[in-house]
């Protein structure tokens, strides 16, 4: 049943990956018109606001590229297959300014693999706004928020042998004093750190 | 802290068998154990000490393998022991020193270890004639941290018991149970007389049975950059092939618990079987048995020998992880 709750969670996280590369078709579609008119204009109107390789999500994964557990025969096994990515996640923000007080805040990120885990790639789409209200106060409004970008981790096959059999368990949990299904709890099954932010910020100067 | 004493264990073995050895007849070839002030009903208690801090004497391993809340979780322990002696000694195995009685000392151990089992104790000074109790869901493990001393003109016979015993006995031979046997501290090898002529026959009656393991103690925890080496007091395996395959070892840190004995060997031992239990919860009490003495560690034991150490020192961890992952 694990298994097939692990496929099911699978498809439906491939669902939701497909719809998001469809989706930046869809906006690079929009834009190419947009371009072709106002290529220098939205160009001058972009700026990149964040580079980032790595995130909060990539990093609690990374703990586990070290360490591991002994075996029954006093054999080492280590996390690092199962935890190194192949790729950091990487992620691109930019501004498109669209008034003198609104912009468009968009970016993508590539997500991360590893053996036994996934970051799934994300798009992040927002608003920012800005507001002289006086000679001396300003005030700001940002909102942010991530579609994609979970992350997933991936179930072992264990062989206990005569004491407890084959099973699906945690791979970082294989060795502990849980039974192995309960150990399928503590998989990682994680949203994006801040996947919706929202600020408000009044500034007064004197 | 209070120096080391070898005190209930020999003194139970010892004034046991003198007092069943006053009435005694070859031809009832009897061992008829001792019950002072006797009284025919067995006192049970059932207590589940929730301890849940990994305390200092005990092995790295059984730190390192702490997690939340599943140590014994589902499993009884049963610690069959002296529990109405007026006779205490001090201790310390949770940081702060105690006194009182062997069964609870035996007890409070394999409680510390398997801090979620549920710990049953029963006398054995008024429960000679009452089977131990099972449990009946759950790996069932029973303590036996004392011995049934016979002379050993005696050693070739075949001994039957009170119901106490003979139950014991039936659950390692059926493998119902888990029988965790402290291997007794003659310093001699199982299997032979000690110095005063006799010899545990309850050693020899669970010997070869499926979900029998004999305990003995180190002198402290070993590990492969400080090998332990074996108590002084302790029994060793012996020559005894079948013996062999049935002993396994654990450190008895006397400078750290202020108390010495394989008494204080087995309830580790029988802690560890509790852990596994609760992780394997559908195993038979002989293939938790089979994976304790299987994974058992050499390279923590100076100059290694079956005939000294068994199987060697019980490892906790290898017992609770996977022979292969992928």
């Amino acid at each position: 049943m694990r298994g097939i709750k692990t496929t099911l969670i699978n498809n439906s996280l491939c669902n939701t990956r497909n719809k998001i590369y469809k989706l930046l078709i869809y906006i690079v579609l929009w834009m190419i018109p947009s371009f072709s008119a106002h290529g220098f204009d939205f160009i001058e109107k972009t700026h990149v606001i964040e580079i980032r390789q790595g995130s909060e999500l990539s990093e609690k994964v990374n703990f586990y590229t070290v360490g591991g557990f002994e075996a029954a025969n006093g054999s080492f096994v280590s996390y690092t297959p199962w935890y190194i990515n192949h790729w950091t996640d990487t992620r691109v923000s930019f501004m498109t300014q669209i008034t003198e007080t609104l912009g468009i805040i968009w970016g993508v990120s590539s997500g991360e693999v590893g053996d036994k885990y996934r970051i799934y790639p994300s798009l992040k789409i927002g608003v920012a706004y800005f507001e002289n209200l006086s000679k001396n106060s300003t005030l700001s409004f940002k909102a942010t928020t991530i579609l994609g970008g979970n992350l997933t981790e991936y179930p072992c096959i264990a062989d206990y042998g005569d004491v407890g059999g084959v099973q699906m368990v945690n791979c970082r949990m294989a060795a502990s004093q849980l039974p192995p299904s309960e150990t399928l709890n503590y998989l990682f099954n994680d949203r994006p750190y801040n996947q919706t932010m929202v600020t408000l910020e009044y500034k007064l100067y004197f | 802290m209070k120096a080391a004493s070898f005190p209930l264990f020999s003194k139970i073995i010892i004034s046991a068998s003198f007092m069943a050895f006053a009435p005694f007849s070859l031809a009832q070839s009897d061992l008829v154990s001792t019950a002072i002030g006797a009284n025919p009903s067995a006192m049970a208690a059932t207590t589940a000490i929730v301890l849940p801090k990994a305390q200092n004497w005990m092995n790295p391993d059984v730190a390192a393998a702490w997690s939340a809340g599943y140590s014994g979780k589902g499993t009884t322990i049963t610690i069959v022991d002296d529990f109405s002696n007026a006779s205490k000694f001090s201790g310390n195995l949770n940081g702060k020193v105690q006194t009182q009685g062997h069964g609870y000392w035996t007890s409070q151990e394999a409680g510390l270890v398997a801090y979620s089992a549920t710990i049953n104790r029963q006398d054995f000074n008024t429960g000679r004639n009452t089977s131990v109790p099972l449990a009946k869901t759950g790996l069932n493990v029973i303590n036996a941290s004392y011995g049934m001393y016979a002379s050993g003109a005696y050693i070739n016979y075949n001994f039957t018991y009170g119901a106490e015993e003979t139950s014991m006995v039936n659950y390692a031979k059926g493998g119902n149970a888990i029988i965790v046997k402290a291997a007794g501290n003659d310093g001699i090898n199982m299997g032979t007389v000690n110095a005063s002529g006799n010899f545990d026959a309850l050693n020899k009656s669970l010997k070869g049975l499926p979900t029998t393991i004999y305990a003995g103690a180190l002198s402290s925890n070993g590990t492969t950059a400080s090998p332990a080496s074996m108590a002084s007091y302790s029994n060793r395996a012996g020559t005894d092939v079948t013996t062999q395959k049935q002993f396994l070892v654990v450190g008895v840190d006397s400078s750290k618990m202020g108390i010495a004995g394989t008494s204080f060997a087995a309830p580790i031992i029988s802690g560890y079987a509790a852990v596994l239990g609760s992780k394997f919860a559908t195993a038979t009490p002989t293939a938790i048995t089979n994976q304790l003495l299987n994974t058992a560690r050499t390279d923590t034991l100076k100059s290694y020998s079956a005939a000294v150490y068994g199987k060697g020192e019980a490892s906790l961890s290898r017992a609770l992880a996977p022979v292969s992952i992928k």
